[in-house]
């Protein structure tokens, strides 16, 4: 029964124990049937599988021994005495008595003062209370002047820094606005002087003219010519 | 089969301090768990051990328990996991030696505690169950602590892959490789032959 073609099992590692079952396809049934024939590995598997079945049915139940099957699982509940119930119960009520009754002991130089009522000690009470008060008072007026000094010493500080910074601000923005009139004046000053030599530039001129003319007009006269009307020999106007 | 008292009514009365429904609900299974350790420990003292942890983690954890599934099912994955630990601890113990079973009280001194025994009052019959589980146990024995358990969630326990896998944590065709692998490496031995 040796298989043509290599078996890898699959199928019967797959479906073993729904073959054995009964609970397969016919057409995968039908496949197994024909890889049990051929394989003898598989075919091994197949009967192991069944001797096994078989074998675990031979077990023979043991009886478990006796054991305390509550010991480590459910805690047995505390027993609680009843002396400290009862001990519990009447301190309560001395306690509840006590206040009632406004029970005091004091211990003065005197001795162990036992007394009902409160009556005694009220006026220590009411100074106690007083002296407590006044400390608290003390302590809260401390406590508000220093959180005022503090916030005043801070809010100091915060102005010094805000009157620093608008002076810095002030001053730049002034030398600003000198600087920018200043390049003003300069600028017209400059237009100002170059119109001045303009005009100079040209009087000159005209002056020079007028020397050349009269220098002219002198050596005319002078070399006998004055027949000529004075009019052409006048000089420009300024 | 038919409770008179269904599992989930006794864990509800056990986890209200009920003891008489406590111990119903381990009467009940006991038997299953403690046959489940000494087929997976060979040592009748380590089942007994191990079973009282099994039980106890139960009864720590039902609190947790949803009544999702059957609590068998429940119950035998808490003991799956405490037996891995238990043969890991046990393996890393150099006192217990590797693929030695002990032949202690497991087939002498508990065996005269069962009922069976005290039923039939027979040797005969006592020898033969003997040689049975002693047979058993020596195929158990030529397995790995994982193929083992696999054989014994699948032979002896009856689940379904999909079961041990989900009490296990491996995955289902791990398992089925597991199992062949198991099942290929008790070829020859007589002892499932005879069982055919």
């Amino acid at each position: 029964m040796h298989s043509n073609r290599p078996c890898n099992h699959q199928l019967v590692i797959e479906h073993i124990d729904s073959y054995i079952e009964g609970d397969l396809s016919s057409e995968v049934k039908r496949e197994i049937d024909n890889i049990l024939d051929n394989c003898n590995e598989c075919q091994s598997i197949h009967q192991q599988y069944l001797g096994m079945h078989q074998l675990s049915h031979q077990w023979q139940e043991k009886d478990v021994p006796e054991w305390h099957r509550v010991k480590y699982a459910i805690r047995p509940p505390v027993k609680k005495s009843n002396w400290l119930n009862w001990g519990a119960m009447a301190t309560s009520a001395m306690a509840i008595l006590m206040v009632v009754f406004q029970l005091e002991i004091v211990n003065s130089n005197s001795g162990l003062t036992i007394s009902f009522g409160g009556s005694q000690t009220e006026e220590k009470i009411s100074k106690l209370v007083e002296i407590q008060l006044a400390s608290y008072k003390s302590k809260l007026d401390e406590s508000l002047d220093n959180q005022l000094n503090t916030a005043l010493e801070k809010q100091t500080n915060l102005n010094k820094i805000r009157l620093a910074d608008w002076l810095e601000k002030n001053r730049s923005e002034r030398q600003q606005d000198i600087k920018f009139v200043m390049t003003g004046w300069q600028s017209q000053r400059y237009e100002d002087q170059k119109q001045v030599d303009q005009q100079l530039s040209y009087i000159a001129d005209n002056q020079i003219e007028n020397n050349q003319a009269i220098n002219q007009l002198f050596k005319s006269v002078s070399n006998g010519s004055g027949k000529r009307s004075h009019s052409s020999l006048r000089p420009n106007k300024l | 089969m038919f409770q008179l008292n269904k599992d989930e009514n006794l864990i509800c009365k056990a986890l209200g301090g009920s003891e008489r429904s406590w111990v119903s609900l381990v009467k009940r299974y006991e038997g299953i768990v403690y046959n489940y350790c000494l087929r997976m420990t060979f040592n009748s003292s380590d089942a007994m051990d191990l079973m009282q942890e099994v039980f106890l983690a139960v009864y720590r954890n039902l609190p947790s328990y949803r009544g999702e599934g059957q609590f068998k099912g429940w119950m035998m994955r808490i003991a799956a996991n405490k037996t891995t630990d238990f043969l890991r601890s046990r393996g890393r113990n150099p006192l217990h030696r590797a693929g030695e079973v002990s032949d202690d009280s497991f087939d002498n001194d508990t065996i005269f505690q069962s009922s069976t025994y005290t039923q039939t009052r027979d040797p005969a019959s006592h020898h033969a169950q003997t040689n049975k589980n002693q047979e058993i146990r020596k195929v158990l024995n030529k397995l790995s602590d994982a193929q083992k358990q696999v054989v014994e969630l699948k032979f002896f326990q009856h689940f379904t892959f999909e079961e041990i896998s989900h009490q296990t944590g491996v995955s289902v065709n791990t398992l089925k490789t597991r199992l062949y692998t198991a099942l290929k490496k008790l070829k020859g031995f007589t002892e499932i032959q005879n069982a055919l």
